[in-house]
């Protein structure tokens, strides 16, 4: 019975797994994008922000969390960042992959971390 | 013989773990075939990974098209190509089983009617609007191997390009002062003379980006000023007929008979100071005339030093009275002279604050030029234009001359409103790796047109 579970539930887990980091994926995009147009800020240039508690300024960090494109069944966390030296922004979510996958029954992705970055040119003055 | 043929009897009626055979039959299968399915989402999300890779390059790339205007097409397309490939590898992480990179650039033109891009080296052009970017990632598959594929290739392509989805007004305001010996910055006088070609270089620059985006409603003006401003190029349609060449040749014919400006026209009286609060009172009166309401206005000032009265050149010849506020008007800060709705000073007080007398100091000039990037600044909301102004500012010295790189900064920079951009640089020419001469001024005028912003045109799924 137990191989049957493993196929069903891993292949399972590794789906949705991967169906929230495409999920991130376009969140930190669409953030970073926001970032880069001066229309968003950073939070605190580094700063991991829990989606648990997600900041009320309009941050990158704010529409990462707030922005619907991810999903519910876990809690993720943001950061964004101004390098003035390009200039560049990022945005950066990760979520714990075991919550990501859903169905971690057999705790693969105990203890690892699912981390997506989304790198776009800073449009204008920078800072 | 009995026993057996009964034993193949109870094999082929007994039902009992008939399954466990049929899994364990299986079981090879489901497991390949749950490794094609990983493999298979996989291949989706780094697909989905490196298309973001590639429109992320795509989108610095054309934000960056004005290096090739500024720069030419051999240091400004390595620019744009090496800005495209930072940005999109930045996105397109590689790891043990996974290489992905932006492996081409190309800068071309979009047609938005036919929705197709064509290369620079198809169409022969020099005009580029839009950058193709091709990405692509080679990915270790699990069980692909079983199939004769134990690798798979995945390819995207995204192309953007300049923004042109709102009208981009510009006034230029060329600090035409110099040369002359109190204000040397330290720099070779060939250097200082070649302050006005730059500047004429750093125009047209800016106006083939806006030439580029194609927006039909783009304006574009050039006001220069020395101790007061005066327009050059007044706001015109950039894209209609042959304005573009039109504004051009006038920015190019605009020679040493108008360099020299305050000396031949004003008998020599001033021959600089920078009053470059004229100017961006006659760039705000110039936007007042024109529909700014949806449209991104934008004033850029070029400029070497901060605003100064000088008492050796002013000596005996009255300078103070060619200190106007614009195009001889002679208005002051502190008055409400503005264009219609538009403050013109710090506050409601008509007293004048320096032009006939006492004279204006250079402190009074520098409180008149904050005063009007304030008032060109202010908001719709209160009553402004909400004016973006962006400065470059040549500091010419080197570092050899004390303040300039420093203290003029703080203070000319203070200028920018409005997310403007604020660049500096040290020299006006720079020999490149390519050999080639790349003017620092017209390589910032090319920078500004970041400020078009950029569009994804299309994209491979």
């Amino acid at each position: 019975m137990t191989p049957l579970l493993l196929i069903v539930f891993g292949f399972f887990a590794i789906n949705i797994m991967f169906y929230t980091l495409s999920a991130m994926q376009n969140s930190a995009f669409y953030a970073a994008s926001l970032l880069a147009a001066g229309r968003a800020t950073t939070a605190n240039n580094g700063s991991v922000i829990s989606c648990a508690s997600p900041p009320s300024s309009p941050s990158a960090e704010y529409y990462v969390c707030t922005s619907s494109m991810l999903p519910d069944w876990a809690t993720f966390q943001a950061t964004s960042a101004e390098d003035c030296t390009v200039p560049k922004v990022s945005v950066t979510v990760s979520v714990n992959a075991s919550a990501a996958a859903l169905a971690d029954v057999f705790s693969f992705f105990t203890g690892q971390t699912l981390t997506t970055t989304s790198v776009l040119m800073k449009q204008g003055s920078c800072p | 013989m009995t026993a057996f043929a009964n034993a193949c009897r109870r094999f082929r009626t007994d039902r009992r773990a008939g399954i466990a055979v049929f899994i364990a039959l299986l079981f090879p299968a489901l497991i390949a075939m749950g490794l094609l399915a990983i493999d298979a989402v996989r291949a989706f999300s780094q697909a989905t990974l490196l298309s973001s890779a590639t429109q992320a390059a795509a989108l610095a790339g054309s934000m960056n098209i004005g290096n090739y205007y500024s720069q030419g097409a051999t240091r400004g397309g390595a620019a744009i190509t090496t800005k495209a490939a930072q940005i999109g590898d930045a996105n397109a992480a590689s790891s043990a089983n996974l290489t992905a990179a932006i492996q081409q650039t190309q800068l071309g033109n979009w047609s938005a009617s036919n929705s197709t891009f064509t290369s620079l080296a198809t169409s022969g052009t020099t005009s580029p609007n839009a950058v193709l970017v091709t990405g692509s990632l080679t990915m270790a598959t699990y069980i692909g191997s079983a199939f004769g594929t134990p690798t798979l290739s995945i390819t995207k392509t995204a192309t953007a390009t300049l923004n042109s989805a709102v009208p981009f007004n510009v006034i230029v305001l060329n600090d035409m002062g110099g040369p002359n010996t109190t204000q040397s910055l330290g720099i070779a006088g060939s250097q200082q003379a070649n302050w006005w070609a730059q500047q004429q270089a750093a125009d047209v620059a800016i106006l083939k980006c806006l030439q580029a985006a194609g927006n039909a409603s783009t304006t574009f003006g050039v006001t220069g000023f020395v101790e007061q401003g005066y327009t050059l190029q007044a706001m015109t349609t950039v894209n209609s007929g042959s304005n573009a060449t039109a504004i051009t040749n006038r920015i190019n014919n605009v020679g040493s008979s108008v360099f020299q400006y305050c000396r031949e026209s004003k008998s020599a009286k001033m021959c600089h100071g920078s009053n470059v609060a004229s100017a961006i009172y006659s760039a705000i009166a110039q936007f007042k005339a024109i529909t700014t309401t949806g449209a991104s206005n934008n004033i850029v000032i070029l400029t070497n030093e901060l605003p100064i009265y000088d008492p050796t050149v002013a000596t005996g010849q009255s300078p103070v009275l060619y200190y106007t506020m614009a195009e001889g008007t002679g208005v002051t800060v502190g008055s409400t002279n503005g264009p219609t709705g538009v403050p013109v000073g710090t506050g409601s007080s008509t007293t004048a604050l320096c032009g006939t007398s006492p004279v204006c100091t250079s402190s009074n000039l520098i409180q008149m030029a904050e005063a009007q990037a304030a008032a060109a600044g202010l908001s719709t909301a209160n009553g402004g234009l909400g004016l973006k102004i962006s400065v470059i500012y040549f500091s010419g010295d080197n570092g050899t001359v004390s303040g300039h790189a420093t203290t003029n900064w703080s203070e000319i920079s203070s200028w920018v409103k409005n997310g403007g951009v604020a660049y500096q640089t040290s020299a006006l020419t720079t020999t490149t790796n390519d050999g080639t001469t790349t003017p620092g001024v017209v390589a910032q005028a090319g920078n500004f047109c970041q400020l078009l912003g950029s569009t994804l045109a299309t994209a491979s799924n």
